[in-house]
């Protein structure tokens, strides 16, 4: 096992534990402080996929964001003895968290089966390489090596035409195939400004409400 | 494999480097703010002293002014918190009581990994390079782990079960999550001006010469951002959390022995980390006027003294927050939130467009 | 996978951060526990309240300013990540790209002039 690949499973049963904690403590505060393990452990994943943008907001946001929000209110209501919460143990409780939990599984599952752009760019170039090699094999065979058949040649040649067509959209949006850690970022303001254009801007407009809604929330608060 | 060996040099010397100095900060401050208010100071305890090497050997003080005495008085407090007892308040919540003094050391020591210290220097037929890494993320690091710096603060305030506590952890959070908005809103620009995200290469573009520092381009963005290096590191005048009239120590009122300690050395690197960030960001980093022609001069042999004046910069600046520390006085709370929701963020936002409207290429 | 010599000399200065740290605090109890002669005195465990005894819990509800401020940073965190991107490639975007995030930043102004002129931020 490569060190790379300890330290991935480092993180993962960081993550898992911490996660677990979070639903087990009885303490609020020590699962919202798990909570913000969890999410620190999610950046490491991000890392890991060569989604460093994505990392540090996952960061940005959820560590030093909402999870501050989480801690302010777990910290502003907290009434009780030491925060302690007891946790629902029951059938129904049993009942509701298998059912999410199954959701959730076969939402993951579904995203994956259908996630055909690979990961890394890198990869679609590597992998358009692999497939021009083997195309090349199958059409000019190596002494004492069988042709390829014709379906063969023509689903490799499909392949092919496929992985040419993912590398070439990432450079028309911004993104250099042989380089695509350095230029990801560059893409992704061009799919904002680009793209969807749209969906930012309501992204805009959908901060704003929030806004109004908290300010509206806490008026009402004070006022009673 | 060298590869890998060689980034050892700017891990082992940031870290040494940023241990060496924070107790050294502690005294300097001491004896700063004992100067602005016309006392002496710290100044028993050391041989630093020209008279006190002198009065070791003799055995009797020789004159009665001391210039570097009390030097060695952080290794002293250093010890004294060290063996003092580590005792935990009954009330408190032990585990988070232990770890907070923790998380507030960390964030701050963090913050150094994207700071080039120094130009890349050739040891040995290999080129090294002066920064711990020079991360994807660049200036995005710094903002991550600003973010995460609201937690050492907040943990101790709660866990410590302790109205003061509770009190000054809640507006340190308040006050550091107000102004994050604001610096981030600030890098953001800076990164426009630079058109990078790396910070070894803003302090590329900055050596071009002392008119290519950020200073003079993004000027609005500095005082920004030097006002938000104040309110992030909870130094006067941004100190509520632990302002001592009020709230006895903030925070970190229930703490003692070494767990004190830590939050203090976390101040300190943080103001540290402060001044490092500034120089890279506005003074040029380790680039000097001069810097070229001492190149051709003396070769490789140049590296010291960019060293050198990165530590310059990042010490002067260092001195600035307790030159201000010790001649201003404390803002109210509401004027220090009435200072970042109105006045640093607006400014901030009006900054970006026009530092995106100057920089844009004209024509298309 | 792989790890850039980057991420790894990041991860090594991490450690080493991390094991100060934890040895600082490992060494506190030590040193504690080896030489401390604990002292059992009344009031000692107490939080401090100026000396006097101390009076109620310190888990008491708060002004929900507090809770506004966090939510506001949450939101304008977002903004600024959203900025970003653009803050990274405005110039190959040109002014279209201007116009647009200009319009972003508009309307964000507006939520922060509503913020002022309702007395959101006021604090007594």
């Amino acid at each position: 096992m490569s060190p790379a690949m300890l330290l991935f499973w480092f993180v993962v049963i960081v993550i898992v534990a911490s996660a677990a904690l979070v639903v087990l403590s009885r303490n609020i505060l020590h699962a919202a402080f798990s909570l913000c393990l969890c999410f620190t452990g999610v950046a490491g994943i991000y890392l890991f996929l060569h989604a460093d943008f994505v990392a540090a907001v996952q960061l940005i946001v959820y560590v030093g964001g909402i999870l501050v929000l989480v801690l302010f209110a777990v910290m502003f209501s907290t009434h009780t003895q030491e925060g302690s919460v007891e946790p629902r143990r029951g059938r129904l409780a049993l009942g509701a968290g298998l059912l999410v939990g199954a959701l959730a599984f076969v939402s993951v599952v579904l995203l994956v089966k259908n996630l055909r752009a690979p990961i890394n760019a890198n990869d679609t170039v590597a992998q358009a390489r692999a497939e021009e090699r083997n195309l090349a094999r199958l059409e000019k065979p190596a002494q004492g090596e069988e042709p390829g058949s014709d379906e063969e040649i023509a689903a490799s040649k499909a392949r092919l035409e496929g992985l040419q067509k993912q590398s070439e959209y990432r450079r028309t949006v911004g993104v250099d195939p042989e380089n695509p850690i350095a230029e990801r970022r560059v893409g992704l303001g061009h799919l904002f400004m680009g793209r969807y254009i749209l969906p930012f801007e309501v992204a805009s407009v959908l901060i704003l409400a929030a806004l109004v809604g908290a300010v509206v929330i806490v008026r009402k608060e004070t006022r009673a | 494999m060298a590869d890998y060996l060689w980034k050892l040099l700017p891990i082992l010397l940031v870290f040494g480097g940023v241990l060496g100095i924070v107790p050294f900060l502690v005294f300097l401050e001491r004896k700063i703010c004992a100067y602005i208010q016309d006392r002496v100071g710290p100044n028993r305890v050391g041989l630093l002293g020209p008279d006190g090497f002198l009065e070791a050997v003799v055995g009797v003080p020789i004159t009665k002014k001391r210039i570097l005495g009390g030097f060695f008085q952080p290794l002293a407090d250093a010890i004294k918190l060290i063996t003092k007892e580590d005792f935990i308040p009954s009330h408190a919540e032990k585990f988070l009581f232990t770890m907070a003094p923790f998380f507030a050391l960390l964030p701050p020591f963090l913050a150094f990994i994207v700071i080039p210290v120094g130009p890349d220097v050739t040891l040995f037929g290999q080129s090294v390079m002066l920064q711990v890494a020079d991360l994807n993320v660049g200036v995005l690091w710094i903002l991550a782990v600003a973010s995460l710096s609201a937690y050492g603060v907040a943990m101790g305030g709660w866990a410590s079960n302790s109205k003061y506590s509770l009190l000054g952890g809640i507006r340190a959070t308040a006050q550091m999550i107000s102004y994050e908005v604001a610096m981030g809103i600030v890098l953001l620009s800076v990164l426009m001006h630079y058109d990078s995200v790396s910070l070894r290469d803003m302090v590329g573009v900055q050596s071009a010469g002392l008119g290519s520092w950020g200073l003079w381009h993004q000027p609005v963005a500095f005082i920004l951002f030097v006002i938000c290096a104040f309110a992030e590191n909870n130094r006067l005048p941004f100190d509520l959390p632990e302002c001592e009239a009020e709230l006895v120590g903030g925070y970190h009122t229930e703490y003692n022995s070494m767990k004190f300690g830590m939050f203090f050395q976390g101040e300190y690197i943080a103001m540290l980390g402060m001044g490092a960030l500034t120089t890279a960001l506005f003074l040029g980093g380790w680039h000097f006027p001069g810097y070229a022609w001492l190149k051709e001069t003396i070769g490789a042999w140049v590296t010291v003294f960019a060293l050198a004046a990165f530590a310059a910069k990042v010490m002067a600046f260092v001195l600035f927050q307790m030159w201000v520390r010790w001649t201003l006085p404390r803002f109210r709370y509401d004027q220090l939130m009435n200072l970042g929701w109105k006045g640093m963020i607006p400014i901030a936002l009006l900054n970006l467009i026009v530092t995106a409207w100057i920089n844009l290429p004209k024509g298309t | 996978m792989s790890t850039s010599p980057e991420i790894l000399a990041a991860l090594v200065f991490t450690g080493l951060v991390v094991a100060m740290g934890l040895t600082i605090l490992g060494l506190v109890r030590l040193v504690t526990w080896g030489l401390g002669t604990a002292r059992q005195k009344r009031g000692k465990y107490e939080a401090y309240e100026c000396g006097v005894p101390k009076e109620g819990s310190a888990r008491d509800r708060f002004e929900v300013h507090f809770y506004l401020v966090a939510l506001l940073f949450v939101l304008f965190d977002i903004e600024t990540v959203f900025l970003l991107p653009y803050a990274v490639s405005f110039k190959t975007l040109g002014m279209a790209g201007f116009y647009e995030v200009l319009a972003f930043v508009a309307i964000l102004g507006l939520g922060l002039v509503y913020l002022v002129k309702r007395g959101a931020l006021e604090w007594e």
